[in-house]
């Protein structure tokens, strides 16, 4: 049995290895919890109180979450009236939401919030919290109708959410891909070794004029408001040879 | 910074390593409370400390404020023989796979906030100089699952050997975690420096580098 779920788990690993894409790390995920009863996953970094709705969005990195709740969820700020999420920022142990139930049940605001998710299919749930490299805490929740977790796979499930959780999150934000002309990479050499557009211009053998409209072009291309940002962002981007 | 000693430069590490055992039974007897480990004279010590260890310490100005041990794996280790059951097939052996243990350090240089603490920085960054240097690119280790999270960020390529157990109040799994230029290009750019970690080992090792 225990050996069985290692080789799901492995193979799990090896799938969410190959995904390119959230969609289809969340796939993975519905597949391999499905025989538990679950069919929704979201995880994210847990926003810090003050946040507003979008930037809560921005935090979420895996979404197969009924639409119509997330929305619902987001603007009425739901998340900081969530047990679950206030679970998450207190302990590190995986839980089942029907756990945290007597630790709200006289409160109005949690009692809501989690009444509310049930009306969306999402009575029963299984959350994992995570602490991510730079110390900010992550949740990873499953959730659906009706579902069961054994307590010898809740172990798995924690290694699951880990594996999905990092994969989703380093291709989330992995610089978006920068395309440079020739002329540009040429450029953004000389400018990473300090030289004025003048002495570039000197270099090259092309006007002044040249030089800085290419320079405006590569501060619009990499977001960068100044010459050192530009620098900077094209070594995160290794465009620097 | 890292000083890597062996049967080779024990000898020149004595006061050192005397703290180091002390270290770890304040770490892992007193605040862990792993009582089998607990030794009348407050020093840690154990079967595997013999002379095929690799210790690695963390010192500065004569202080050991980190300390962590690699095992081979060709030899009896912790996983062999005292955790056998968090592994479910076959125990990794080879020349290349060590085993990772009794990672410590002193408590006012722990992780802040959860932030790996720049003294755990280092003794990673050393295991994965240490490796890339000796051919090794494997290490075991035993851990409370939450740490995957951070390893598989730091470019370590984690697979579980087992699922995770309870062990008295401790979630605990053995995994390896392999490594490469990546995972040090990695550590380097979260403490944002590439100077090396270790900054003394024993001859042997510096031969093998050279």
């Amino acid at each position: 049995m225990s050996r069985r779920t290692l080789d799901d788990t492995l193979t799990f690993i090896a799938r969410v290895d190959k995904a390119s894409t959230p969609a289809e790390i969340a796939d993975a995920v519905v597949d391999v919890a499905r025989p538990l009863g679950f069919s929704h996953v979201l995880a994210g970094i847990i926003p810090i109180p003050g946040m507003t709705a979008e930037q809560q969005i921005s935090n979420v990195v895996l979404h197969r979450w009924p639409k119509a709740w997330s929305e619902r969820y987001f603007t009425k700020g739901y998340l900081f009236d969530d047990p679950t999420i206030q679970r998450v920022n207190a302990s590190t142990e995986p839980f089942l939401w029907s756990e945290l139930e007597p630790t709200y049940r006289n409160t109005p605001a949690p009692t809501r919030v989690m009444g509310e998710a049930r009306e969306f299919n999402l009575g029963c749930g299984f959350t994992v919290p995570m602490i991510t490299l730079n110390g900010q805490t992550a949740g990873f929740s499953l959730a659906s109708e009706r579902a069961e977790v054994p307590s010898v796979l809740r172990g798995q499930l924690q290694l699951i959410a880990m594996y999905a959780f990092a994969r989703a999150l380093g291709q989330k934000y992995k610089p978006a891909p920068v395309n440079l002309t020739p002329r540009e990479m040429d450029i953004l050499q000389w400018m990473a070794e300090g030289k004025s557009d003048w002495e570039i211009s000197v270099i090259l053998k092309v006007s002044e004029h040249l030089v800085d409209k290419i320079a405006r072009q590569l501060r619009a291309k990499l977001n960068a408001t100044n010459r050192t940002q530009t620098v900077a962002t094209a070594l995160r981007h290794n465009l620097i040879r | 910074m890292i000083h890597i000693v062996t049967a080779e430069n024990i000898g020149s590490y004595q006061y050192e390593m005397e703290q180091a055992y002390r270290l770890r039974h304040n770490v892992f007897v007193d605040e862990m409370g792993w009582d089998d480990l607990r030794k009348p004279d407050g020093r840690e010590i154990d079967q595997f400390d013999d002379g095929r260890a690799l210790h690695m310490l963390y010192i500065e100005e004569d202080r050991v404020l980190g300390y962590q041990r690699m095992l081979p794996s060709m030899r009896p280790h912790l996983l062999t023989e005292v955790l056998p059951h968090l592994c479910e097939g076959d125990f990794p052996v080879g020349p290349h796979i060590w085993e990772w243990t009794r990672y410590c350090v002193t408590r006012q240089h722990r992780d802040r906030g959860r932030i790996l603490s720049p003294v755990g920085n280092l003794l990673l960054s050393a295991i994965v100089e240490w490796g890339l240097a000796s051919g090794v690119q494997k290490i075991i280790i035993e851990m409370n699952p939450l740490w995957l999270l951070r390893l598989v960020q730091l470019n370590f390529r984690v697979t579980p050997l087992g699922l995770p157990q309870q062990i008295g109040k401790d979630s605990i799994i053995a995994v390896t975690a392999a490594f490469d230029r990546r995972t040090l290009k990695k550590l380097q750019e979260v403490r944002g420096n590439v100077v090396p970690a270790v900054v003394a080992q024993p001859e042997a090792d510096q031969r093998l580098r050279a």
